[in-house]
Protein backbone atom coordinates (compact mmCIF):
# COMPACT_ATOMS: atom_id res chain seq x y z
CA UNK A 1 0.00 0.00 0.00
CA UNK A 2 2.95 2.07 0.77
CA UNK A 3 4.78 1.31 -2.32
CA UNK A 4 1.09 1.82 -4.20
CA UNK A 5 1.04 5.57 -2.42
CA UNK A 6 4.80 6.21 -3.59
CA UNK A 7 4.61 5.72 -7.48
CA UNK A 8 1.29 8.06 -7.07
CA UNK A 9 2.94 10.63 -5.63
CA UNK A 10 5.56 9.82 -8.17
CA UNK A 11 4.04 10.25 -11.30
CA UNK A 12 2.21 13.01 -10.18
CA UNK A 13 5.33 14.83 -9.82
CA UNK A 14 6.58 13.88 -12.96
CA UNK A 15 3.27 14.56 -14.92
CA UNK A 16 3.39 17.67 -13.24
CA UNK A 17 6.99 18.36 -14.67
CA UNK A 18 5.88 17.34 -17.98
CA UNK A 19 3.11 19.63 -17.86
CA UNK A 20 5.09 22.78 -16.60
CA UNK A 21 7.51 21.94 -19.92
CA UNK A 22 4.69 22.37 -22.29
CA UNK A 23 3.57 25.18 -20.31
CA UNK A 24 6.28 26.92 -20.36
CA UNK A 25 6.97 26.85 -24.11
CA UNK A 26 4.27 29.33 -25.83
CA UNK A 27 1.90 28.04 -28.26
CA UNK A 28 1.12 29.88 -31.40
CA UNK A 29 -2.89 31.45 -31.30
CA UNK A 30 -5.15 28.39 -32.89
CA UNK A 31 -2.74 25.59 -32.47
CA UNK A 32 -4.26 22.69 -30.61
CA UNK A 33 -2.65 20.87 -27.59
CA UNK A 34 -2.92 17.50 -26.45
CA UNK A 35 -2.20 16.47 -23.07
CA UNK A 36 -2.82 12.51 -22.10
CA UNK A 37 -2.81 10.77 -18.41
CA UNK A 38 -2.69 14.20 -16.83
CA UNK A 39 -3.25 13.45 -13.00
CA UNK A 40 -5.49 16.18 -11.13
CA UNK A 41 -6.00 15.65 -7.71
CA UNK A 42 -9.68 16.56 -6.21
CA UNK A 43 -12.95 15.75 -7.74
CA UNK A 44 -13.68 14.93 -10.75
CA UNK A 45 -13.77 17.95 -13.30
CA UNK A 46 -14.70 19.07 -16.45
CA UNK A 47 -14.62 22.03 -18.54
CA UNK A 48 -16.56 24.96 -17.99
CA UNK A 49 -18.98 26.06 -20.90
CA UNK A 50 -17.52 28.49 -23.31
CA UNK A 51 -18.97 32.29 -23.42
CA UNK A 52 -18.15 35.07 -25.25
CA UNK A 53 -15.63 36.05 -23.22
CA UNK A 54 -13.07 32.75 -22.84
CA UNK A 55 -10.04 33.01 -24.05
CA UNK A 56 -8.85 29.47 -23.87
CA UNK A 57 -10.93 26.39 -25.18
CA UNK A 58 -10.63 23.61 -23.37
CA UNK A 59 -12.51 19.86 -24.10
CA UNK A 60 -11.32 17.20 -21.82
CA UNK A 61 -11.99 14.27 -23.83
CA UNK A 62 -11.42 11.21 -21.79
CA UNK A 63 -11.58 10.53 -17.82
CA UNK A 64 -9.96 8.02 -15.60
CA UNK A 65 -10.37 7.22 -12.11
CA UNK A 66 -6.49 7.24 -10.91
CA UNK A 67 -6.45 6.44 -7.05
CA UNK A 68 -8.40 9.31 -4.83
CA UNK A 69 -8.00 11.37 -7.78
CA UNK A 70 -8.54 11.21 -11.39
CA UNK A 71 -6.43 10.96 -15.02
CA UNK A 72 -7.75 13.27 -17.70
CA UNK A 73 -7.15 13.45 -21.35
CA UNK A 74 -7.59 17.26 -22.67
CA UNK A 75 -6.83 19.37 -25.39
CA UNK A 76 -6.77 23.12 -25.65
CA UNK A 77 -5.80 26.22 -27.96
CA UNK A 78 -5.63 29.44 -26.99
CA UNK A 79 -8.05 32.65 -28.65
CA UNK A 80 -6.09 35.47 -27.42
CA UNK A 81 -2.17 35.78 -26.56
CA UNK A 82 -1.20 35.91 -22.74
CA UNK A 83 -1.02 33.76 -19.91
CA UNK A 84 -3.97 31.76 -18.48
CA UNK A 85 -4.18 29.33 -16.05
CA UNK A 86 -6.85 26.39 -17.07
CA UNK A 87 -7.80 25.55 -13.93
CA UNK A 88 -10.11 28.61 -14.46
CA UNK A 89 -11.66 26.78 -17.28
CA UNK A 90 -12.68 23.95 -14.94
CA UNK A 91 -15.12 23.07 -12.34
CA UNK A 92 -16.38 19.90 -10.52
CA UNK A 93 -18.71 17.68 -11.88
CA UNK A 94 -20.76 17.56 -9.48
CA UNK A 95 -21.31 21.14 -9.24
CA UNK A 96 -19.56 21.97 -5.99
CA UNK A 97 -17.56 24.88 -5.39
CA UNK A 98 -13.99 23.67 -5.89
CA UNK A 99 -11.71 24.06 -3.09
CA UNK A 100 -8.22 23.51 -4.22
CA UNK A 101 -8.39 24.36 -7.36
CA UNK A 102 -5.46 22.78 -10.06
CA UNK A 103 -3.15 25.09 -11.44
CA UNK A 104 -2.56 24.73 -15.13
CA UNK A 105 -0.83 27.51 -16.28
CA UNK A 106 -0.50 28.22 -20.65
CA UNK A 107 0.82 30.67 -22.59
CA UNK A 108 -0.42 31.68 -25.88
CA UNK A 109 1.67 33.57 -28.20
CA UNK A 110 0.60 35.57 -31.91
CA UNK A 111 2.22 35.53 -34.78
CA UNK A 112 1.44 39.16 -35.03
CA UNK A 113 3.28 42.36 -34.19
CA UNK A 114 1.86 43.58 -31.02
CA UNK A 115 -1.04 45.90 -31.40
CA UNK A 116 -1.75 44.02 -35.09
CA UNK A 117 -5.25 42.54 -34.55
CA UNK A 118 -5.81 41.39 -38.14
CA UNK A 119 -3.62 39.45 -40.43
CA UNK A 120 -1.65 41.42 -43.17
CA UNK A 121 -3.66 42.26 -46.24
CA UNK A 122 -2.32 40.22 -49.28
CA UNK A 123 -0.41 41.71 -51.48
CA UNK A 124 -0.57 41.90 -55.16
CA UNK A 125 2.18 40.08 -56.56
CA UNK A 126 3.48 39.09 -59.96
CA UNK A 127 2.83 35.41 -61.08
CA UNK A 128 6.08 32.93 -61.36
CA UNK A 129 4.76 33.09 -65.52
CA UNK A 130 5.25 34.83 -68.47
CA UNK A 131 1.72 35.25 -69.21
CA UNK A 132 -0.90 36.66 -66.58
CA UNK A 133 -4.26 33.78 -66.07
CA UNK A 134 -6.59 36.16 -67.74
CA UNK A 135 -4.16 36.48 -71.10
CA UNK A 136 -4.47 32.67 -70.78
CA UNK A 137 -7.43 32.12 -70.99
CA UNK A 138 -8.08 34.88 -73.93
CA UNK A 139 -5.30 32.90 -75.87
CA UNK A 140 -6.92 29.65 -74.92
CA UNK A 141 -10.22 30.98 -76.48
CA UNK A 142 -9.24 32.24 -79.43
CA UNK A 143 -7.07 28.64 -80.03
CA UNK A 144 -10.46 27.05 -79.07
CA UNK A 145 -12.55 29.10 -81.56
CA UNK A 146 -9.74 28.19 -84.86
CA UNK A 147 -9.50 24.97 -83.79
CA UNK A 148 -13.42 24.76 -84.38
CA UNK A 149 -13.31 27.07 -87.56
CA UNK A 150 -10.86 24.46 -88.98
CA UNK A 151 -12.68 21.41 -88.06
CA UNK A 152 -15.73 23.02 -89.98
CA UNK A 153 -13.58 24.19 -93.22
CA UNK A 154 -11.68 20.84 -92.85
CA UNK A 155 -15.24 18.28 -92.72
CA UNK A 156 -16.35 20.50 -95.54
CA UNK A 157 -13.53 20.42 -97.48
CA UNK A 158 -13.38 17.04 -97.11
CA UNK A 159 -17.15 16.57 -98.72
CA UNK A 160 -15.75 18.82 -101.52
CA UNK A 161 -17.72 21.72 -101.76
CA UNK A 162 -14.89 23.08 -103.61
CA UNK A 163 -13.83 20.90 -106.13
CA UNK A 164 -16.17 21.48 -108.91
CA UNK A 165 -16.36 24.88 -107.84
CA UNK A 166 -13.38 26.48 -110.36
CA UNK A 167 -14.96 24.70 -113.22
CA UNK A 168 -18.62 25.59 -112.32
CA UNK A 169 -17.66 29.16 -111.88
CA UNK A 170 -16.88 29.49 -115.83
CA UNK A 171 -19.84 29.82 -118.17
CA UNK A 172 -20.73 26.94 -120.09
CA UNK A 173 -19.62 28.61 -123.31
CA UNK A 174 -15.84 29.26 -121.65
CA UNK A 175 -15.70 25.62 -120.96
CA UNK A 176 -16.50 24.31 -124.52
CA UNK A 177 -14.34 26.73 -125.93
CA UNK A 178 -11.06 25.10 -125.43
CA UNK A 179 -12.51 21.29 -125.80
CA UNK A 180 -13.75 22.39 -129.14
CA UNK A 181 -10.34 23.69 -130.30
CA UNK A 182 -8.68 20.91 -129.11
CA UNK A 183 -11.03 18.41 -131.06
CA UNK A 184 -10.53 20.45 -133.99
CA UNK A 185 -6.84 20.26 -133.42
CA UNK A 186 -7.35 16.12 -133.03
CA UNK A 187 -5.79 16.63 -129.21
CA UNK A 188 -8.82 15.48 -127.40
CA UNK A 189 -8.20 12.42 -125.01
CA UNK A 190 -11.27 9.71 -123.62
CA UNK A 191 -11.66 12.38 -120.78
CA UNK A 192 -11.56 15.20 -122.86
CA UNK A 193 -13.82 13.43 -125.15
CA UNK A 194 -16.66 12.87 -121.75
CA UNK A 195 -16.75 16.06 -120.93
CA UNK A 196 -16.70 17.55 -124.55
CA UNK A 197 -19.99 15.69 -124.39
CA UNK A 198 -21.15 16.20 -121.14
CA UNK A 199 -20.67 20.08 -121.77
CA UNK A 200 -22.51 19.77 -125.18
CA UNK A 201 -25.73 18.60 -123.08
CA UNK A 202 -25.19 21.35 -120.35
CA UNK A 203 -24.99 23.79 -123.21
CA UNK A 204 -28.09 22.32 -125.39
CA UNK A 205 -30.03 22.42 -122.35
CA UNK A 206 -29.01 26.17 -121.31
CA UNK A 207 -29.98 26.81 -125.50
CA UNK A 208 -32.97 25.23 -125.40
CA UNK A 209 -33.94 26.58 -121.49
CA UNK A 210 -34.80 23.18 -120.56
CA UNK A 211 -32.36 23.35 -117.53
CA UNK A 212 -34.73 22.94 -114.71
CA UNK A 213 -36.48 20.03 -116.07
CA UNK A 214 -35.47 16.60 -115.10
CA UNK A 215 -32.58 15.12 -116.77
CA UNK A 216 -34.98 12.66 -118.92
CA UNK A 217 -36.77 14.98 -119.92
CA UNK A 218 -33.61 17.35 -120.82
CA UNK A 219 -32.04 14.21 -123.31
CA UNK A 220 -35.33 13.59 -124.48
CA UNK A 221 -36.03 16.82 -125.75
CA UNK A 222 -32.43 17.36 -126.32
CA UNK A 223 -31.95 14.13 -129.32
CA UNK A 224 -35.35 15.57 -130.53
CA UNK A 225 -34.14 19.04 -131.57
CA UNK A 226 -33.22 18.41 -135.21
CA UNK A 227 -29.93 20.52 -134.83
CA UNK A 228 -29.19 18.73 -131.61
CA UNK A 229 -29.88 15.30 -132.90
CA UNK A 230 -27.14 15.60 -135.59
CA UNK A 231 -24.61 16.85 -133.48
CA UNK A 232 -25.25 14.01 -130.84
CA UNK A 233 -25.74 11.34 -133.34
CA UNK A 234 -22.11 12.03 -134.65
CA UNK A 235 -20.73 11.76 -131.60
CA UNK A 236 -21.97 8.80 -130.13
CA UNK A 237 -20.86 7.40 -133.30
CA UNK A 238 -17.38 8.69 -132.79
CA UNK A 239 -17.51 8.23 -128.62
CA UNK A 240 -19.44 5.19 -127.78
CA UNK A 241 -19.73 2.94 -131.12
CA UNK A 242 -17.76 -0.30 -131.04
CA UNK A 243 -16.18 0.85 -134.29
CA UNK A 244 -15.34 4.86 -133.46
CA UNK A 245 -16.06 6.76 -136.19
CA UNK A 246 -14.64 10.68 -136.47
CA UNK A 247 -16.64 12.45 -137.98
CA UNK A 248 -15.61 13.30 -141.81
CA UNK A 249 -16.76 17.27 -141.31
CA UNK A 250 -16.07 17.55 -137.74
CA UNK A 251 -14.73 21.16 -138.03
CA UNK A 252 -18.24 22.36 -139.74
CA UNK A 253 -19.74 20.01 -136.99
CA UNK A 254 -18.09 21.78 -134.05
CA UNK A 255 -17.68 25.03 -135.73
CA UNK A 256 -21.17 26.77 -133.83
CA UNK A 257 -19.64 25.89 -130.99
CA UNK A 258 -15.86 27.17 -131.18
CA UNK A 259 -17.30 30.65 -130.28
CA UNK A 260 -20.28 30.51 -128.60
CA UNK A 261 -22.09 33.04 -126.83
CA UNK A 262 -21.91 32.92 -123.53
CA UNK A 263 -25.28 32.48 -121.99
CA UNK B 1 -24.95 -16.35 -133.65
CA UNK B 2 -28.98 -14.71 -132.64
CA UNK B 3 -28.96 -11.26 -134.21
CA UNK B 4 -29.46 -7.80 -132.61
CA UNK B 5 -32.54 -8.26 -134.53
CA UNK B 6 -34.02 -11.48 -133.04
CA UNK B 7 -33.71 -10.05 -129.34
CA UNK B 8 -35.37 -6.83 -129.91
CA UNK B 9 -38.06 -9.07 -131.67
CA UNK B 10 -38.33 -11.35 -128.19
CA UNK B 11 -38.29 -8.21 -125.89
CA UNK B 12 -40.93 -6.25 -127.74
CA UNK B 13 -42.75 -9.50 -127.81
CA UNK B 14 -42.75 -9.87 -123.85
CA UNK B 15 -43.35 -6.24 -123.72
CA UNK B 16 -46.39 -6.89 -125.89
CA UNK B 17 -47.67 -9.69 -124.01
CA UNK B 18 -47.24 -8.20 -120.57
CA UNK B 19 -49.37 -4.98 -122.41
CA UNK B 20 -52.49 -7.00 -122.65
CA UNK B 21 -52.67 -6.70 -118.98
CA UNK B 22 -50.91 -4.28 -117.81
CA UNK B 23 -52.11 -0.53 -119.12
CA UNK B 24 -49.29 2.12 -119.17
CA UNK B 25 -46.05 1.03 -116.71
CA UNK B 26 -43.60 0.68 -119.67
CA UNK B 27 -40.75 2.30 -117.57
CA UNK B 28 -41.13 0.13 -114.86
CA UNK B 29 -41.81 -3.13 -117.44
CA UNK B 30 -37.76 -1.93 -118.77
CA UNK B 31 -36.90 -1.97 -115.55
CA UNK B 32 -37.65 -5.12 -114.51
CA UNK B 33 -36.48 -6.30 -117.80
CA UNK B 34 -33.12 -4.64 -116.93
CA UNK B 35 -32.81 -6.29 -113.78
CA UNK B 36 -34.08 -9.81 -115.72
CA UNK B 37 -31.13 -9.63 -118.40
CA UNK B 38 -28.05 -8.40 -115.19
CA UNK B 39 -29.44 -9.95 -112.85
CA UNK B 40 -29.70 -7.69 -110.72
CA UNK B 41 -32.68 -6.94 -108.02
CA UNK B 42 -35.61 -4.45 -108.61
CA UNK B 43 -37.50 -2.71 -105.05
CA UNK B 44 -40.32 -1.14 -106.04
CA UNK B 45 -41.49 1.68 -104.52
CA UNK B 46 -45.40 2.75 -104.72
CA UNK B 47 -48.80 2.76 -103.57
CA UNK B 48 -51.00 -0.32 -103.16
CA UNK B 49 -53.12 -1.23 -106.04
CA UNK B 50 -50.44 -0.13 -109.12
CA UNK B 51 -50.64 -3.59 -110.60
CA UNK B 52 -47.27 -4.52 -109.39
CA UNK B 53 -48.16 -8.38 -108.70
CA UNK B 54 -50.06 -8.47 -112.00
CA UNK B 55 -46.85 -6.86 -113.47
CA UNK B 56 -44.59 -9.48 -112.15
CA UNK B 57 -47.21 -12.31 -112.86
CA UNK B 58 -47.78 -11.31 -116.84
CA UNK B 59 -43.52 -11.16 -116.85
CA UNK B 60 -43.13 -14.29 -115.46
CA UNK B 61 -45.14 -16.21 -117.46
CA UNK B 62 -44.43 -14.23 -120.50
CA UNK B 63 -40.57 -15.74 -119.92
CA UNK B 64 -41.97 -19.43 -118.66
CA UNK B 65 -40.18 -18.52 -115.49
CA UNK B 66 -41.50 -19.16 -111.58
CA UNK B 67 -43.12 -16.89 -109.92
CA UNK B 68 -43.90 -16.60 -106.20
CA UNK B 69 -45.00 -13.94 -104.14
CA UNK B 70 -44.63 -13.83 -100.25
CA UNK B 71 -46.13 -10.75 -98.38
CA UNK B 72 -44.40 -9.85 -95.76
CA UNK B 73 -45.83 -9.18 -92.16
CA UNK B 74 -43.95 -8.44 -88.81
CA UNK B 75 -44.50 -12.16 -87.62
CA UNK B 76 -43.04 -13.57 -90.61
CA UNK B 77 -39.78 -15.72 -89.68
CA UNK B 78 -36.98 -16.67 -92.35
CA UNK B 79 -37.64 -19.95 -92.39
CA UNK B 80 -41.29 -19.08 -93.81
CA UNK B 81 -39.61 -17.83 -97.12
CA UNK B 82 -36.07 -19.62 -97.14
CA UNK B 83 -37.91 -22.83 -96.37
CA UNK B 84 -37.11 -25.63 -93.28
CA UNK B 85 -36.70 -29.48 -92.27
CA UNK B 86 -39.45 -31.03 -91.24
CA UNK B 87 -39.71 -34.14 -89.27
CA UNK B 88 -41.26 -37.47 -91.74
CA UNK B 89 -43.37 -39.15 -88.99
CA UNK B 90 -43.71 -42.33 -90.50
CA UNK B 91 -39.91 -42.55 -91.92
CA UNK B 92 -38.44 -40.83 -88.65
CA UNK B 93 -36.34 -39.04 -90.74
CA UNK B 94 -35.84 -35.20 -92.00
CA UNK B 95 -36.96 -33.90 -94.84
CA UNK B 96 -36.06 -30.69 -96.39
CA UNK B 97 -39.29 -28.12 -97.12
CA UNK B 98 -37.94 -25.61 -99.79
CA UNK B 99 -39.79 -22.04 -99.46
CA UNK B 100 -41.06 -19.87 -101.69
CA UNK B 101 -37.33 -18.31 -102.76
CA UNK B 102 -36.69 -21.36 -104.66
CA UNK B 103 -38.40 -19.59 -107.57
CA UNK B 104 -37.43 -17.64 -110.52
CA UNK B 105 -39.22 -14.71 -109.79
CA UNK B 106 -40.09 -13.82 -106.33
CA UNK B 107 -42.21 -10.93 -105.56
CA UNK B 108 -41.48 -9.44 -101.84
CA UNK B 109 -44.28 -7.45 -101.29
CA UNK B 110 -43.62 -4.79 -98.88
CA UNK B 111 -40.55 -5.95 -97.70
CA UNK B 112 -40.32 -3.17 -95.04
CA UNK B 113 -42.78 -5.05 -92.76
CA UNK B 114 -40.64 -7.63 -91.90
CA UNK B 115 -38.20 -7.65 -89.03
CA UNK B 116 -34.72 -7.15 -89.50
CA UNK B 117 -33.58 -11.14 -89.71
CA UNK B 118 -35.97 -11.57 -92.32
CA UNK B 119 -34.90 -9.23 -94.51
CA UNK B 120 -31.17 -10.23 -93.70
CA UNK B 121 -31.95 -13.99 -94.78
CA UNK B 122 -34.16 -12.38 -98.22
CA UNK B 123 -31.20 -10.24 -99.02
CA UNK B 124 -28.46 -13.08 -98.43
CA UNK B 125 -29.99 -15.07 -100.38
CA UNK B 126 -30.08 -12.28 -103.09
CA UNK B 127 -26.01 -12.16 -102.75
CA UNK B 128 -25.56 -15.40 -102.51
CA UNK B 129 -27.87 -16.67 -104.87
CA UNK B 130 -28.34 -19.93 -102.62
CA UNK B 131 -29.27 -21.30 -99.19
CA UNK B 132 -28.87 -23.37 -95.93
CA UNK B 133 -31.58 -25.36 -94.85
CA UNK B 134 -30.09 -27.38 -91.84
CA UNK B 135 -26.80 -28.69 -92.40
CA UNK B 136 -27.22 -28.34 -96.66
CA UNK B 137 -26.67 -25.60 -98.99
CA UNK B 138 -29.04 -25.26 -101.93
CA UNK B 139 -28.42 -23.42 -104.88
CA UNK B 140 -31.07 -21.18 -106.29
CA UNK B 141 -32.87 -21.74 -109.64
CA UNK B 142 -31.41 -19.18 -112.09
CA UNK B 143 -32.60 -17.13 -113.30
CA UNK B 144 -32.92 -15.55 -109.58
CA UNK B 145 -35.06 -12.16 -109.45
CA UNK B 146 -36.29 -10.74 -106.44
CA UNK B 147 -39.10 -8.25 -106.60
CA UNK B 148 -39.43 -6.25 -103.45
CA UNK B 149 -41.95 -3.44 -102.82
CA UNK B 150 -42.52 -1.00 -100.31
CA UNK B 151 -44.93 1.48 -99.45
CA UNK B 152 -43.22 4.81 -99.05
CA UNK B 153 -45.80 6.65 -97.57
CA UNK B 154 -46.89 4.78 -94.52
CA UNK B 155 -44.01 4.05 -92.29
CA UNK B 156 -45.57 3.20 -88.90
CA UNK B 157 -44.27 -0.66 -87.59
CA UNK B 158 -42.30 -0.83 -90.70
CA UNK B 159 -38.79 -1.58 -90.75
CA UNK B 160 -36.74 0.22 -92.69
CA UNK B 161 -33.86 -1.21 -95.10
CA UNK B 162 -30.89 0.31 -93.89
CA UNK B 163 -28.24 1.64 -96.87
CA UNK B 164 -26.21 -1.28 -96.77
CA UNK B 165 -29.22 -3.65 -97.78
CA UNK B 166 -31.11 -1.14 -100.09
CA UNK B 167 -27.55 -1.09 -101.72
CA UNK B 168 -28.15 -4.74 -102.62
CA UNK B 169 -30.82 -3.54 -105.14
CA UNK B 170 -29.79 -3.17 -108.41
CA UNK B 171 -32.55 -0.74 -108.94
CA UNK B 172 -35.20 0.75 -106.87
CA UNK B 173 -37.79 2.23 -109.12
CA UNK B 174 -40.58 4.64 -108.27
CA UNK B 175 -43.68 4.23 -109.12
CA UNK B 176 -46.24 6.54 -110.87
CA UNK B 177 -50.15 6.44 -110.78
CA UNK B 178 -50.85 6.10 -114.34
CA UNK B 179 -51.76 8.69 -116.96
CA UNK B 180 -55.78 10.06 -117.30
CA UNK B 181 -55.51 8.32 -120.49
CA UNK B 182 -54.44 5.06 -119.00
CA UNK B 183 -56.46 4.60 -115.91
CA UNK B 184 -59.24 5.32 -118.80
CA UNK B 185 -58.38 2.10 -120.67
CA UNK B 186 -57.40 0.74 -116.95
CA UNK B 187 -61.14 0.97 -116.72
CA UNK B 188 -62.71 0.05 -119.66
CA UNK B 189 -60.56 -2.98 -119.65
CA UNK B 190 -62.15 -4.19 -116.02
CA UNK B 191 -65.80 -3.69 -117.46
CA UNK B 192 -64.88 -6.41 -120.19
CA UNK B 193 -63.49 -9.31 -118.18
CA UNK B 194 -66.68 -11.13 -117.75
CA UNK B 195 -67.47 -13.96 -115.40
CA UNK B 196 -66.35 -17.35 -115.17
CA UNK B 197 -69.02 -19.99 -114.10
CA UNK B 198 -67.57 -23.49 -112.42
CA UNK B 199 -69.03 -25.89 -110.22
CA UNK B 200 -72.00 -24.96 -110.60
CA UNK B 201 -71.41 -21.15 -109.65
CA UNK B 202 -70.08 -18.28 -111.11
CA UNK B 203 -67.05 -15.35 -110.36
CA UNK B 204 -66.34 -12.50 -111.62
CA UNK B 205 -62.82 -12.33 -113.38
CA UNK B 206 -59.68 -10.27 -112.32
CA UNK B 207 -56.93 -9.35 -114.29
CA UNK B 208 -54.58 -12.51 -113.24
CA UNK B 209 -57.02 -14.51 -115.09
CA UNK B 210 -56.55 -13.37 -118.43
CA UNK B 211 -52.89 -13.66 -117.99
CA UNK B 212 -51.64 -15.47 -121.07
CA UNK B 213 -49.95 -19.00 -119.94
CA UNK B 214 -48.10 -19.24 -123.37
CA UNK B 215 -44.76 -18.43 -122.84
CA UNK B 216 -42.93 -16.00 -125.90
CA UNK B 217 -40.20 -17.77 -127.31
CA UNK B 218 -38.01 -20.38 -125.83
CA UNK B 219 -36.12 -21.04 -122.56
CA UNK B 220 -33.22 -19.94 -124.37
CA UNK B 221 -34.08 -16.99 -125.95
CA UNK B 222 -33.69 -15.31 -122.23
CA UNK B 223 -30.12 -16.83 -122.11
CA UNK B 224 -28.81 -15.67 -125.22
CA UNK B 225 -30.46 -12.27 -124.95
CA UNK B 226 -28.65 -12.30 -121.02
CA UNK B 227 -25.55 -13.22 -123.26
CA UNK B 228 -26.04 -10.44 -125.29
CA UNK B 229 -25.99 -8.13 -122.79
CA UNK B 230 -22.92 -9.03 -122.08
CA UNK B 231 -21.81 -7.88 -125.46
CA UNK B 232 -23.25 -4.34 -125.46
CA UNK B 233 -20.23 -2.23 -125.85
CA UNK B 234 -19.47 -0.07 -123.39
CA UNK B 235 -17.30 2.81 -124.08
CA UNK B 236 -14.56 4.35 -122.42
CA UNK B 237 -15.98 7.63 -122.59
CA UNK B 238 -19.26 6.12 -121.28
CA UNK B 239 -17.20 5.07 -118.03
CA UNK B 240 -15.66 8.32 -117.90
CA UNK B 241 -19.47 9.76 -117.75
CA UNK B 242 -20.47 7.14 -115.09
CA UNK B 243 -16.95 8.01 -112.76
CA UNK B 244 -17.85 11.64 -113.12
CA UNK B 245 -21.35 11.06 -112.14
CA UNK B 246 -20.64 8.50 -108.99
CA UNK B 247 -17.73 11.06 -107.91
CA UNK B 248 -20.29 13.77 -107.95
CA UNK B 249 -22.43 12.11 -105.78
CA UNK B 250 -19.11 11.73 -102.90
CA UNK B 251 -18.42 14.99 -103.81
CA UNK B 252 -21.30 17.24 -103.30
CA UNK B 253 -21.94 19.69 -100.86
CA UNK B 254 -25.67 18.32 -99.54
CA UNK B 255 -24.44 14.26 -99.32
CA UNK B 256 -23.37 13.16 -97.03
CA UNK B 257 -23.46 9.08 -98.42
CA UNK B 258 -22.62 9.19 -102.02
CA UNK B 259 -22.74 6.14 -104.42
CA UNK B 260 -21.18 2.90 -103.59
CA UNK B 261 -18.60 1.16 -106.40
CA UNK B 262 -21.30 -1.15 -106.71
CA UNK B 263 -23.36 1.05 -107.88
CA UNK B 264 -21.37 2.39 -110.64
CA UNK B 265 -21.31 -1.45 -111.61
CA UNK B 266 -25.17 -1.37 -111.56
CA UNK B 267 -25.32 1.65 -114.05
CA UNK B 268 -22.84 -0.09 -116.64
CA UNK B 269 -24.99 -3.06 -116.57
CA UNK B 270 -27.97 -1.46 -116.39
CA UNK B 271 -26.89 0.85 -119.43
CA UNK B 272 -26.21 -2.41 -121.51
CA UNK B 273 -29.27 -4.09 -120.86
CA UNK B 274 -31.08 -0.75 -121.61
CA UNK B 275 -28.93 -0.18 -124.62
CA UNK B 276 -29.99 -3.69 -126.21
CA UNK B 277 -33.72 -3.11 -125.54
CA UNK B 278 -33.58 0.54 -127.39
CA UNK B 279 -31.99 -1.39 -130.33
CA UNK B 280 -28.21 -0.89 -129.66
CA UNK B 281 -25.08 -2.24 -129.49
CA UNK B 282 -23.20 0.02 -127.14
CA UNK B 283 -24.26 2.19 -124.22
CA UNK B 284 -24.87 5.87 -124.72
CA UNK B 285 -25.13 9.25 -122.09
CA UNK B 286 -28.77 9.09 -122.47
CA UNK B 287 -28.67 4.80 -121.17
CA UNK B 288 -26.81 6.66 -117.79
CA UNK B 289 -29.33 9.83 -117.67
CA UNK B 290 -32.45 7.52 -118.13
CA UNK B 291 -31.38 5.12 -115.09
CA UNK B 292 -29.25 7.59 -112.57
CA UNK B 293 -32.45 8.02 -110.41
CA UNK B 294 -33.35 3.79 -110.17
CA UNK B 295 -29.33 2.99 -109.65
CA UNK B 296 -28.19 5.55 -107.74
CA UNK B 297 -31.22 7.38 -105.93
CA UNK B 298 -31.37 4.62 -103.05
CA UNK B 299 -27.90 4.43 -101.93
CA UNK B 300 -27.85 8.30 -101.71
CA UNK B 301 -28.26 9.86 -97.84
CA UNK B 302 -28.02 13.89 -97.53
CA UNK B 303 -26.45 15.35 -95.02
CA UNK B 304 -28.00 17.24 -92.07
CA UNK B 305 -27.57 20.77 -93.79
CA UNK B 306 -29.65 19.45 -96.42
CA UNK B 307 -32.65 17.82 -94.72
CA UNK B 308 -32.74 21.26 -92.47
CA UNK B 309 -33.39 23.01 -95.88
CA UNK B 310 -36.11 20.88 -96.43
CA UNK B 311 -34.19 19.25 -99.71
CA UNK B 312 -34.59 15.82 -101.01
CA UNK B 313 -32.45 13.09 -102.14
CA UNK B 314 -33.79 13.14 -105.87
CA UNK B 315 -33.29 17.40 -105.98
CA UNK B 316 -29.57 16.91 -104.88
CA UNK B 317 -29.31 14.26 -107.80
CA UNK B 318 -31.50 16.22 -110.45
CA UNK B 319 -28.89 19.17 -109.89
CA UNK B 320 -25.99 17.12 -110.00
CA UNK B 321 -27.31 15.45 -113.26
CA UNK B 322 -28.19 19.15 -114.64
CA UNK B 323 -24.52 20.88 -113.70
CA UNK B 324 -22.22 17.81 -115.31
CA UNK B 325 -20.44 19.54 -117.31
Amino acid sequence: MRISKFFSILFFLLSSLIADDQINESTPIGVKVQVNDQVILGPELEAKPLTQNSSVVLRIKAIRPHGDAYRYDYEYYGLVSGSFDLGDYLQAKNGKPLTNKPKLPVQFKSSLPPEQIRPNPLEDQELPYLIKYKHKLIIIGILWVLGLLLLIFIRRKQFGVTEYTSQESLSTAEILRPLVHAAKQGNLGKSDQAKLERTLILFWSERLNIRNESSKEVISKIRSHSQAKLLFDQLELWFHCPNPEEPSDLDSLLEPYSKPENN
Amino acid sequence: MVSLNNHISYIEAIRKQVSNVVVGQDEVVERLLIALFTSGHILLQGMPGLAKTLLVNALGKAIHLDFSRVQFTIDLLPSDILGSEILDQSSGKFTTHKGPVFTNLLLADEINRAAPKVQGALLEAMQERKVTIGDKTYKLPIPFLVIATQNPIEQSGTFELPEAQLDRFMLCHRLEYPTPEEEEEILKRNLDLGIQKQDGGAVANTEFDIVSDDPVGESNDLISVIDAVHQIHVSEVFIKHVVELISRTRNNKHIELGASPRAGIALIKGARARALIKGRDYAIPEDLFALAEDVLLHRMRLNYEALADGMNTADALEDILNTMG
